[in-house]
């Protein structure tokens, strides 16, 4: 869409984008040319130079079986988290948008989750799950040993994926709800005067019109699992034990800043963009085409 | 409960050495200007005085970095009385033997790296996750590939 | 509804209360523990009765993590990123809707990019940006040789420097420099009749005038969700702040929570550490509650 009506004097338009431009140029195109530079190089720590060594950082990355276990729990974290946080909107969704009596309630409190900062829910959920006070100790009396995310791997990734999801189950309620609410009423009335029960008008007519947002929201969710539970992990396991919750951002922050490995840090950057560019170009292309639009 | 601060217990019929060293340090960086290396100059005097370890020991909780501000303190009456009554142990421990090749303190290429492989295999190793051999043979392997990391940065250098 | 359906209707409403309690549980949690002392909260099971202690566990995190200048940090930096994004989001899309110069579709593409890379993944290079943000500009001098030019004819070395780290624009420069708002105020922008343009014109209204007077006031609903987004987002960010402050007198208060962490050997203050949690959630969580209509329409209308 272009505007019909436009202001003359292009030099005056340039200069409004000016401001916009220097940011990006400086804190943006910069940086990310840096860590494509970085990350074909080998940068001393403290400054003072660097060598040339083309592909050499992410041959070493790629065969780094620790680097394939940060991979594979940002997977499992990724999955796992974004499964659990959509189907539970979803259902809430679908639900609140039958209001009934009482329903307003809902809308109003389930957001809550999604204002609050990761780091500080993680706090909150580390003393919830906490192996010796809290809750899970109470589990931990009637079974000793059965939780303990200091030293089993696998509970760790629970305890992340508890939290993550908690805070994501009300941003995607927000948008299955506007889903919900933008299918025209009518449609669904006219489907039950001939006759078809409620589940059945969920998966013949809601479902498909909704199917947009899912994709969507696949796309958001994942992509924010491999950003927003920096601070998760961090407060709550710092990528422990033995590694078992090392996300890809945590091992970046980690490489990089704890152990001054520039260039590893860089390379796995630039991995980790180009996945993330990946998603973007799958949600733009693949998803608006397949998925049918009302 | 009677209980006591002491060194750690060795195997009988073995030799104590002297503990590890372990913490932060100070660094000064070739390359800078006169003025800077007076400051620094300056600095550093003023760490060693043992004055100043008095100050840092009791305000920080950590041990005085020269012996002559250990004789200090100890002089003055530091290590009498309580809270500070048997932190003296730690100096012994440190100083219990001339330091051998291996219990002079670690100076190693990317050692944050290491150190951080070093926890993730313990805990691997606590959680049984994998056998004690296994543990130290990844950490092995691991803490090598870091090290060799570190020599491709630096090339054509040594230690001094 | 269209039917009766009483069956339905009875696991609707069990269903969204499980639903409201899973929401609202660590709350009420986090609240309670925070008034219990340091033996009731270590309690297996924890009382779910509150405690006396909640005024004086307030004050203790409150000391102990430093939160009042942190707050005013964390309120400074959110609103400091949320102005700029309302701003400079503002005057990009104008730019890009409303006038014709060769490259406008380059920079539209150059900023629609930014929306691809969060500042997680490029945090380390960016942070070096930071640490000196004419870097970039001496680099450029000195690859096109216009270094060498200056000192050539004035006799003087060009040496750009300009640290940030620890400083309020280090911290809201970089979250500002991403596309979110342009493409809200893009929409919205294009929904504007030409016929106000033409009418502003036929007025002998200039541009700026347009801008000021006439795009602005309409824009308002725009700013507010915008506003509210990126206040939030900023109070919540983590990862940055806990790289770029180093001095202790610009820590957010997100990024000082972690002083609150009951430490190995330590005595398990959890209702410390729950207190500070409680303090540091409420700021965002009254802003959702204040701004609910601006928060969700914002939230809708930035990520589509």
């Amino acid at each position: 869409m272009e505007k019909r009506v436009t202001f003359g004097r292009w030099t005056i338009g340039i200069l409004f984008a000016v401001p916009q431009l220097l940011l990006i140029f400086t804190f943006f195109y910069w940086p990310a040319g840096q860590a494509v530079y970085w990350s074909l190089t080998l940068q001393q720590p403290w400054g003072g130079g660097n060598i040339w060594v083309g592909l050499d950082n992410f041959r070493s990355i790629l065969a780094n079986a620790d680097y394939w276990n940060s991979i594979t729990a940002s997977m499992i974290f990724a999955g796992i988290s974004t499964g659990l946080a959509m189907v539970i909107a979803l259902v809430l969704a679908a639900l609140t948008d039958r209001q009934l009596a009482g329903s307003w309630l809902y809308r109003v409190v389930l957001i809550w989750p999604y204002g609050i900062a990761a780091p500080a829910l993680a706090l909150a959920f580390r003393f919830i799950l906490a192996p010796e006070a809290g809750f899970m100790a109470v589990v931990n009396r009637v079974w000793p040993g059965f939780w303990d995310p200091g030293l089993d791997g696998a509970d760790a990734m629970a305890s992340i994926i508890i939290a993550f999801s908690w805070k994501y189950v009300g941003y995607n309620f927000i948008f299955f709800l506007a889903a919900f609410q933008a299918i025209p009423r009518s449609l669904i009335e006219a489907a039950a005067m001939d006759g078809s029960g409620v589940l059945r008008r969920f998966w013949d007519i809601q479902f498909p019109l909704i199917t947009p947002t899912i994709f969507f929201l696949l796309v958001i969710n994942i992509t924010e699992s491999f950003q927003d539970s920096f601070g998760i992990v961090d407060i709550m396991t710092a990528g422990g034990p033995a590694n078992a919750t090392n996300l890809m951002v945590y091992k970046i922050y980690s490489d990089g800043f704890k152990g001054l490995d520039y260039s590893g840090a860089a390379a796995q950057s630039i991995i980790l963009m180009l996945l993330i560019v990946a998603l973007t170009i799958v949600q733009f292309r693949f998803i608006e085409r397949r998925v049918h639009y009302r | 409960m009677k209980w006591d601060v002491a060194e750690l217990p060795v195997y009988a019929g073995t030799e104590r050495k002297n503990s590890l060293v372990g913490g932060a340090s100070l660094w000064v960086l070739s390359g800078k200007s006169d003025a800077e290396y007076k400051g620094a100059a300056a600095f550093l005097n003023f760490i060693h005085d043992p004055k100043t370890a008095l100050f840092w020991s009791t305000n920080t909780g950590y041990i005085p970095v020269t012996k002559s501000g250990f004789d200090f303190m100890k002089s003055n009456g530091f290590y009498d009385k309580a809270p500070y009554k048997g932190r003296e142990v730690a100096i012994e421990s440190l100083t219990a033997s001339e330091p051998t090749e291996i219990t002079r303190g670690i100076r190693l290429g990317n050692f944050t790296q290491i150190r951080a492989e070093f926890g993730t295999q313990m805990q691997a190793i606590f959680a049984n996750k994998v056998s004690v051999q296994q543990g130290l043979d990844t950490l092995v392997k691991n803490g090598d590939a870091i090290l060799e990391r570190f020599q491709q940065t630096y090339p054509g250098k040594t230690l001094p | 509804m269209v039917e009766r359906t009483p069956i339905l209707n009875f696991f609707t409403h069990l269903i969204l209360f499980a639903g409201f309690v899973f929401c609202v549980a660590p709350f009420v949690i986090v609240a309670i523990a925070a008034s219990h002392n340091l033996k009731d909260v270590n309690d297996v099971p924890m009382s779910l009765l509150p405690g006396s202690d909640f005024w004086v566990n307030i004050k203790t995190a409150w000391v102990t993590a430093d939160l009042g200048p942190k707050l005013l940090n964390s309120f400074i930096m959110a609103f400091g990123v949320a102005a700029g994004k309302v701003i400079v989001s503002a005057l990009t899309a104008f730019s890009i809707v409303y006038f014709r110069y060769p490259g406008r579709t380059l920079i539209f593409w150059l900023i629609f990019i930014t929306l691809m890379l969060p500042l997680e993944v490029r945090i380390v290079p960016t942070y070096a940006v930071v640490a000196n943000v004419l870097e970039p500009y001496q680099t450029i001098m000195d690859l096109t040789g216009l270094s060498w030019l200056i000192e050539k004819i004035s006799g003087v070395r060009v040496q750009l420097s300009l640290g940030l780290l620890n400083s309020y624009s280090g911290l809201i420069l970089p979250l500002v420099a991403t596309a979110t708002g342009t493409f809200l105020y893009r929409q919205f922008f294009l929904t504007v009749p030409d016929e106000l343009t033409e009418a502003a014109r036929m007025d002998g209204a200039g541009a700026l005038r347009f801008f000021v007077d006439i795009l602005l006031p309409l824009s308002r609903n725009n700013m507010g969700a915008l506003g509210t987004i990126m206040f939030l987002w900023a109070w919540n960010q983590y990862l940055w702040p806990l790289l770029i402050t180093t001095d202790q007198s610009h820590a957010m208060a997100v990024t000082e929570l972690k002083q609150l962490i009951p430490n190995v050997g330590g005595a398990p203050e959890w209702h410390i550490a729950m207190a500070g949690t409680l303090i540091v959630m409420l700021p965002p969580l009254i802003v959702v509650l204040l701004m609910q209509r601006w928060f969700v329409r914002g939230l809708i209308a930035t990520e589509k």
